[in-house]
Order: structure tokens, then C-alpha cells, then sequence
């Protein structure tokens, strides 16, 4: 269930993507998502 | 935290649940949503907690940027940030005098290497260990971590700085931010 502005969640997260995240300067971002491929490094 | 106070109570929130499954029973749905409540708390929480540790003063410049040994050769703790301004660094449990890797460090850095690949668009991440870079490369082969960059901390000066000031086998989590060139830590777990 989420709070305006979120997605979905639970607490605490299933994919520590989002755990590693919580502990940054920047945090999760608002307008950041996964990709299923980032081309080539 | 700001904007906690505008939340809907957690309970409110959790009253608009309406998810059933098969032959649950009444006494199981109440104590479901119960639940829920705590579980939406908790969320909220993890939030504050996470708004409150962006919101730490700066945090100490590092007081030197300490040698690490690669597999392409010595590096500097500040290469270890690439293109980003953020550095996540774990230190695994895998000191010379340890037969085997550390269990339970393998099994996070299992969930980190998975993730890796996502987590690196955003920061950088460092894996270090006071054993040899060749040791280190042998295991992350053998686990197939090869999403994760393995440094030896062959002289333990990071380890006695960040981790732990007896230099002790023990594991450790650091998380350093560099803004116009200059490297501070920003955050350790204890």
C-alpha cells in the first residue's frame, strides 16, 4: 500500500535495490526505475 | 519528519484493503489487517529514517586515499567512484588468516551482486578485504560475483580507519560522497 506519490511497497522491501538506496546522500530518486537493459558501458 | 503529519492515519490506509484469498477465515482477515497497519508504520519508519539520514551534516573528509591492490594493479580508494559521487563500500569478512570466506558475508554480497547492475546506475561499489587480490578473485570467480569490484586492502589502512581501528577480521559498511573533489565519508553502519 502506498502514501500519495509512491508506488506500491511494502516495509521492509523486498529488492534491497531500494534498501542500499535509503542510505545514500541522494536516495531513491523520484523519477529513477530499474531498466531491463542499460546498453552497452 | 516533514509530511508525516499529512498521512492518512496507517490505519485509515489499511482499511481500504481488499484483498481475500480461498477459505481464509473472519479471525485471519482481522488479524491480516491488523497487521497491515504495523506493516504500513514500518514503511513509514524506514522512510523517516532514510530522510533523516540524507539530512546528517557532512560527515569527515577522508584522511587519505588509501592504496588498494585490484586485479589490474594498485588503485586509489578515489577511482573507486568512476563516474559517480557516491561510494557504497562493503568489507567482507575474508582476512589472510581466515580458511574460508565469511557465510553470511557470501550470502549478502550474493544479493548485491544481483542487484549490482541496477544499483551501479546510480553509485559506485567496492567490495574490500585484507586478503591478497588474488584470493579475492579466486572467490568471486568461484561465486561468479563478477558484477562486484573486489579491492584487497592489502595494507589495512582503510580497514583500520572505516572498519575497525584493531584491524579485526570483522565486516563493515561505509558509504563515502565526493562533491568538487573532495571525498567525505557520509555514513557506516554499527
Amino acid at each position: 500500500m502506498a502514501d500519495p506519490g509512491q508506488d506500491p511497497r511494502g516495509g521492509p522491501d523486498l529488492d534491497p535495490l531500494w534498501l542500499m538506496l535509503d542510505l545514500t546522500p541522494d536516495g531513491r530518486g523520484t523519477d529513477w526505475y530499474p531498466k531491463l537493459d542499460y546498453g552497452q558501458k | 519528519m516533514t509530511g508525516t503529519q499529512t498521512l492518512a492515519p496507517a490505519l485509515e490506509l489499511a482499511a481500504t484493503n481488499t484483498a481475500h484469498y480461498p477459505n481464509e477465515s473472519a479471525n485471519y482477515r482481522a488479524a491480516r489487517n491488523e497487521l497491515l497497519v504495523e506493516e504500513i508504520e514500518l514503511r513509514r519508519q524506514l522512510e523517516r529514517v532514510a530522510s533523516q539520514r540524507r539530512a546528517l551534516p557532512a560527515g569527515g573528509e577522508i584522511p587519505q586515499d588509501f592504496e588498494f591492490a585490484s586485479e589490474s594493479g594498485p588503485v586509489r580508494f578515489s577511482s573507486l567512484f568512476g563516474e559517480r559521487h557516491t561510494l557504497l563500500v562493503y568489507s567482507m569478512m575474508y582476512g589472510p588468516g581466515r580458511q574460508a570466506p565469511c557465510p553470511m558475508c557470501t550470502s549478502f554480497l550474493a544479493s548485491w551482486n544481483g542487484t549490482a547492475g541496477n544499483l551501479r546506475q546510480r553509485v559506485a561499489i567496492a567490495v574490500t578485504a585484507r586478503s591478497p587480490i588474488e584470493r579475492l578473485i579466486e572467490f568471486r570467480n568461484q561465486r561468479g560475483f563478477t558484477n562486484l569490484p573486489f579491492v584487497s586492502d592489502s595494507s589495512g589502512d582503510y580497514n583500520r580507519t572505516y572498519v575497525n581501528s584493531e584491524d579485526a577480521d570483522v565486516p563493515g559498511f561505509s558509504v563515502f560522497h565526493r562533491h568538487n573533489d573532495v571525498i567525505r565519508h557520509f555514513y557506516s553502519g554499527r
